[in-house]
């Protein structure tokens, strides 16, 4: 029962599971596309805003490649200060911009202005900047150039400045009026206020802002700023190794599950939207720079799983209820089948009863058709009977009760001296018929028969013995007596009887042989119809069944005048394998001979 | 006048001798012949045909018989009735036997007048020949 509940129930379910899984996985798979569409545009518009900086960093700074500087520029030969003063009043209300300075060709720093407050700059102590890399790379540019320096933390007086601070120069080279070199112009712009911006989160994301060599520039996971270029905090050696993803060998704007974590990645790259032609940076100074940031966002696991909970609570609600429905369904399925089952059971347990009862209805049926036949083989022997009540008991009757009349009608001496030896014969007759027909009713009336099994071949061999004297005569010598019992040889069936039918038969065969030729008897037993038969055969006088058919196993029919005999012989055999549950047949031709057909309804 | 004829069948001799005696006493003149059973009864009459003796009038046959019984001789008759010609023959069962089997078997004889029970008694015999002679002449 049990075990079919939980088959049915697994066949229906299983098909189900297997579709809710997919169908979350394609729930799931569409989230993540989405979340990393939303996230896409997210780092787009943070790309954009970096850009911009970057942007205006050098707009500002190529400012100073149209300004025309006063021949040997230098210390001595300073810039107009009203000019200067106006550049720093106007340049100090912008909160990204930190220093300005004018750096000769000896990297030995000529006007030095840094952001002292909010919005407020101020000159400062000068520096020589001979071995930075900003310097350098500014030497080799080109006038109306402008270099974009990595974004690197603050130094003074080549020391890193404490709190670290983040800052981008752009650098672009100056002229006299005689179109002569005279130094650079650098300006930094503070990068900690657009940091902020970029680290603000729009879904639980972690943001990473990279450098070229994948060097985490900032990141909202990390106070620290380029830790790289300071010192790495365990902590920012971790978020650096968790950066090292597999998918992310080739970088393309894309974004992808790795570690759990949906990663979405952005190339960034200053002056790009110039080099694709885009209108706002047509008139944009030529820059150079070897500065390839990249974005990457990570929605940690632990943001999407929440945001996958609903899809897994309704799965599970949904699988819940689906399991409940189908262990009901599976439950009834499985009530049904059993009560079908007892059903047929008991179906095929009446089947049986009814075979059964089929069974002793046909060996009822059997038995009624054998005390039929054995009733009307006795309905056949009392008519028998009453035949020879009716024909031979009374006739001697009759004949007394006339001579009766004629005795007692008659006075003279003579009538009675003839009568009287008539009386005399009717007595005798009387006498053998009693015998006779005591015989008869002795063989009917026989209700315990002794059956025993009679082997037939000892039998006639038995008989056979009997006749031998008979057999001896002269006119008998050319008699012969034939067994073909290869069929069978013994039958069910009571000796005496036997004995006493053979002895009829071979003696019939003897008495009625032809003489003028050799004669015999066959005794040849074979199958029927699944019944032991019995042939007698012999080549004698015959008898004409035309003429007698009807009287040949009657009593006191003869057949033969010539040759002695009482018409009891095939009346008694008849009668005795009647008896026996047996039938007797005769063929006969005259001249040729005569074949009984014994056939025994018990085996 | 012709002399009347009667043919006796019957195996029973004491019948045959205690009828014989019946008719003698009812009238000389009859001329009786008997037979002890049906074949020898046909052997005679077939013989008669042939030597062209009269056949006789009147056959009281017996049924139950050794060789050839009453029913055989009928049927056997029934084929010589083509060479009968005019001679009439009456014939009666004279049976012991009562069983109705016998007599509805008798009356799909045509061939047979009568049919009767024995014992046949003088007066059953006087009646059969009136009603046989009295037919005749």
């Amino acid at each position: 029962m049990w075990n079919r509940i939980i088959k049915t129930s697994a066949a229906l379910y299983i098909p189900l599971l297997i579709f809710t899984l997919v169908w979350g996985y394609l729930q799931k798979k569409e989230l993540i596309t989405n979340m990393g569409q939303i996230q896409q545009r997210n780092i787009l518009s943070k790309s954009y805003n970096l850009i911009d900086q970057g942007m205006v960093l050098i707009d500002i700074t190529s400012f100073w490649s149209s300004v025309t500087f006063p021949a040997s520029f230098s210390d001595k030969n300073q810039l107009n200060p009203d000019f200067l003063n106006n550049y720093i009043r106007t340049m100090q209300g912008l909160d990204v911009y930190e220093q300005f300075r004018l750096v000769d060709l000896h990297g030995n720093e000529l006007v030095r202005y840094e952001k002292v407050d909010q919005d407020s700059m101020a000159p400062a102590d000068l520096q020589n900047k001979v071995d930075r890399g900003y310097f350098q790379a500014g030497l080799s540019l080109r006038k109306g150039q402008v270099y974009v320096s990595p974004i690197e933390l603050n130094r003074e007086n080549g020391v890193l400045e404490t709190p670290h601070k983040p800052v981008i120069r752009g650098v672009t080279p100056i002229y006299d009026i005689n179109n002569a070199q005279v130094g650079l112009a650098v300006i930094n712009f503070n990068m900690k206020k657009i940091f902020d911006l970029l680290k603000t989160r729009i879904s639980g994301d972690n943001f990473y802002l990279l450098d070229k060599s994948r060097n985490v520039i900032t990141t909202n996971l990390s106070d620290n700023v380029l830790p790289h270029q300071a010192q790495m905090s365990p902590t920012d050696s971790a978020i650096k190794k968790k950066l090292e993803l597999k998918k992310l060998i080739f970088p393309r704007d894309t974004f992808f599950m790795e570690n759990g974590s949906l990663w979405v990645y952005q190339n960034v790259r200053t002056g790009f939207e110039k080099d694709v032609g885009m209108n706002r940076y047509t008139d944009m100074a030529e820059i150079v720079t070897d500065n390839d940031w990249a974005i990457i966002q990570e929605i940690p696991p632990t943001y999407i799983r929440g945001r996958l909970q609903t899809i897994r609570k309704n799965l599970i609600l949904f699988n819940i209820l689906t399991l409940i429905v189908i262990t009901l369904i599976a439950l009834i399925y499985a009530r049904t089948q059993r009560e079908k089952k007892n059903f047929v059971t008991q179906l095929q347990q009446k089947n049986k009863q009814l075979l059964s009862s089929q069974a002793q209805l046909k060996s009822t049926n059997e038995l009624v058709k054998l005390s039929n036949e054995r009733l009307q083989v006795r309905n056949r022997q009392l008519e028998n009977f009453s035949y020879v009540v009716a024909h031979n008991l009374k006739a001697p009757v009759t004949s007394m009760s006339i001579m009766v009349d004629l005795l007692s009608k008659s006075k003279d001496q003579q009538t009675f001296m003839e009568l009287f030896p008539k009386l005399q014969t009717i007595s005798n007759n009387i006498s053998t018929l009693t015998e006779d027909v005591s015989t008869y009713i002795s063989i009917l009336n026989n209700k315990e028969l002794q059956v025993e099994n009679v082997n037939l071949l000892l039998l006639l061999q038995e008989v056979e013995k009997d006749f031998v004297e008979t057999l001896l005569d002269d006119d008998a010598q050319d008699f012969e007596i034939v067994y073909k019992l290869d069929a069978w040889h013994s039958i069910k069936s009571s000796k005496f009887y036997m004995k006493s039918i053979l002895q009829n038969f071979l003696s019939n065969a003897i008495k009625y042989r032809k003489s003028d030729a050799p004669s015999h008897i066959i005794f040849e037993s074979s199958w029927e119809n699944d019944h032991k038969v019995l042939y007698v055969k012999d080549n004698g006088l015959g008898i004409d069944l035309d003429r007698h058919g009807d009287n040949i196993f009657k009593l006191y029919k003869r057949f033969h005048r010539n040759i002695s005999g009482k018409g009891m012989g095939l009346f008694i055999v008849k009668s005795q394998l009647e008896v026996m549950d047996a039938t007797l047949e005769v063929e006969s031709e005259e001249g040729v001979g005569t074949t009984f057909k014994i056939t025994f309804k018990r085996i | 006048m012709k002399k009347p004829r009667i043919l006796l069948v019957d195996d029973d001799e004491v019948y045959l001798f205690v009828t014989k005696k019946i008719l003698s006493n009812l009238s000389e003149e009859i001329v009786i012949n008997t037979f002890t059973d049906g074949e020898q009864a046909i052997e005679y009459i077939s013989m008669c045909l042939k030597e062209n003796v009269p056949l006789p009038e009147v056959i009281l046959l017996d049924i139950n018989m050794p060789f050839l019984d009453g029913w055989g001789f009928l049927a056997e008759f029934k084929k010589m009735k083509p060479s009968l010609s005019s001679q009439n023959v009456d014939i009666f069962m004279v049976t012991s036997s009562d069983d109705p089997n016998d007599l509805k078997r008798a009356q799909n004889f045509e061939e047979i007048t009568g049919y009767v029970v024995k014992p046949v008694f003088e007066e059953k015999l006087a009646e059969i020949l009136t009603e046989v002679y009295n037919k005749k002449w």
